[in-house]
């Protein structure tokens, strides 16, 4: 079970690290460029996963080693190397605006932002199949429901067509509000 | 003066929409950034996450910092807006006594989450499962902001992030 204790500290240590990161890009008494934030971030990210590496080094050599030479391999093969700076970029364009779009939304609340941009699975399942021909099983064909219906729900009524399903909701509830 | 009030409408119902855009676009983008991973690890067999995970931290402090001495360029300096407004600036800031606990602390916790994230998969009965329980960062993060910010999400949120959750955890277990 050491599995699930190891998953709730990453669960929490991604939440803390969200807030601590719309504080300062949307919620505290300044708002930082999300693309500023970004950056720094990452280079302390890269200074502590160093230090750690180090560490690893000076403890279990063989483990630091296995890292090292992946690094190698990454660094020296160009092929490889162009794939592992776009998905750099990608992320890197992915937090960018995931950050903006809490910052462009102040009112709502983070977590639904963060939920749909956990729609990226629906790619990193389509986009194999499509290049790879990795199939798509029936279970993902209804997970992939299940979160494009999150979709309309968390976008609640700004989406053409289904949302007008859900407007007529907001619309009796504004009535009976006012 | 209906038409200017029509028009005024659509243009605050665009500005509405604009927060939802960038959500899905950032969605898109990290779809690609998984794909683009998961070409490196076909094309190299073996290869280890750790270093991957390092190297996706370099490529985005790398281009942070190239995109920062574009904007020196007195040619480029206008281009800071939107996400980028104020770029080099905040840069300076940041980096400044009273906002180094926030990013030092996002930046530990951040390599804490894909540590342990790593290390749950090691005993997992599937990698999913680790994924899974990880992804629900939403309920601590939609918890926290609530009691610190006051942020409040609607019932029809709630359900959507359950669902959202929910769809998540069939496709990666």
């Amino acid at each position: 079970m050491f599995w699930l204790i190891y998953a709730i500290i990453s669960c929490l240590s991604f939440g803390v690290q969200d807030t601590l990161n719309y504080h300062l890009t949307t919620a505290g008494d300044y708002q930082f460029s999300t693309a500023a934030l970004n950056t720094v971030i990452h280079s302390f990210i890269v200074i502590v996963l160093l230090i750690g590496l180090l560490t690893i080094y000076f403890f279990k050599p063989s483990k630091a080693i296995n890292v090292i030479d992946s690094l190698k391999i990454l660094a020296t093969n160009p092929g490889i190397l162009i794939f592992a700076i776009l998905a750099g970029t990608a992320a890197m364009a992915g937090n960018i605006l995931y950050f903006y779009s809490q910052q462009s939304a102040p009112n709502i609340n983070p977590g639904v932002m963060t939920a749909i941009s956990n729609g990226a699975i629906i790619l990193s399942i389509v986009l194999p199949f499509i290049f790879y021909g990795k199939k798509i099983t029936l279970k993902q064909i209804i997970g992939i429901i299940i979160l494009f219906f999150s979709f309309i729900m968390l976008g609640d009524d700004k989406f053409k067509g289904f949302g007008k399903l859900f407007s007529k909701a907001r619309k009796k509830e504004h009535k009976d509000r006012s | 003066m209906e038409n200017f009030s029509v028009k005024q409408e659509k243009k605050n119902t665009k500005t509405d929409h604009k927060w939802l855009y960038l959500a899905i676009a950032s969605a898109i983008s990290y779809g690609l950034y998984s794909f683009f991973q998961f070409v490196v690890l076909q094309k190299s067999k073996g290869l280890n996450t750790i270093a991957l995970t390092i190297n996706v931290a370099l490529v985005e402090a790398i281009l942070g910092i190239i995109i920062y001495f574009i904007f020196k360029n007195k040619h480029y300096a206008k281009y800071q807006k939107d996400a980028f407004t104020n770029y080099n600036k905040d840069i300076s800031s940041l980096k400044k006594l009273k906002y180094l606990p926030y990013t030092i602390l996002s930046a530990c916790l951040n390599a804490l989450g894909v540590i342990s994230l790593l290390l749950g998969y090691v005993g997992a009965p599937n990698p999913g499962f680790s994924d899974a329980v990880s992804d629900a960062y939403i309920i601590p993060l939609a918890i926290l902001s609530y009691f610190f910010y006051k942020v409040k999400m609607n019932g029809l949120q709630i359900l959507g992030c359950i669902l959202a959750l929910l769809g998540t955890t069939i496709l990666s277990t």
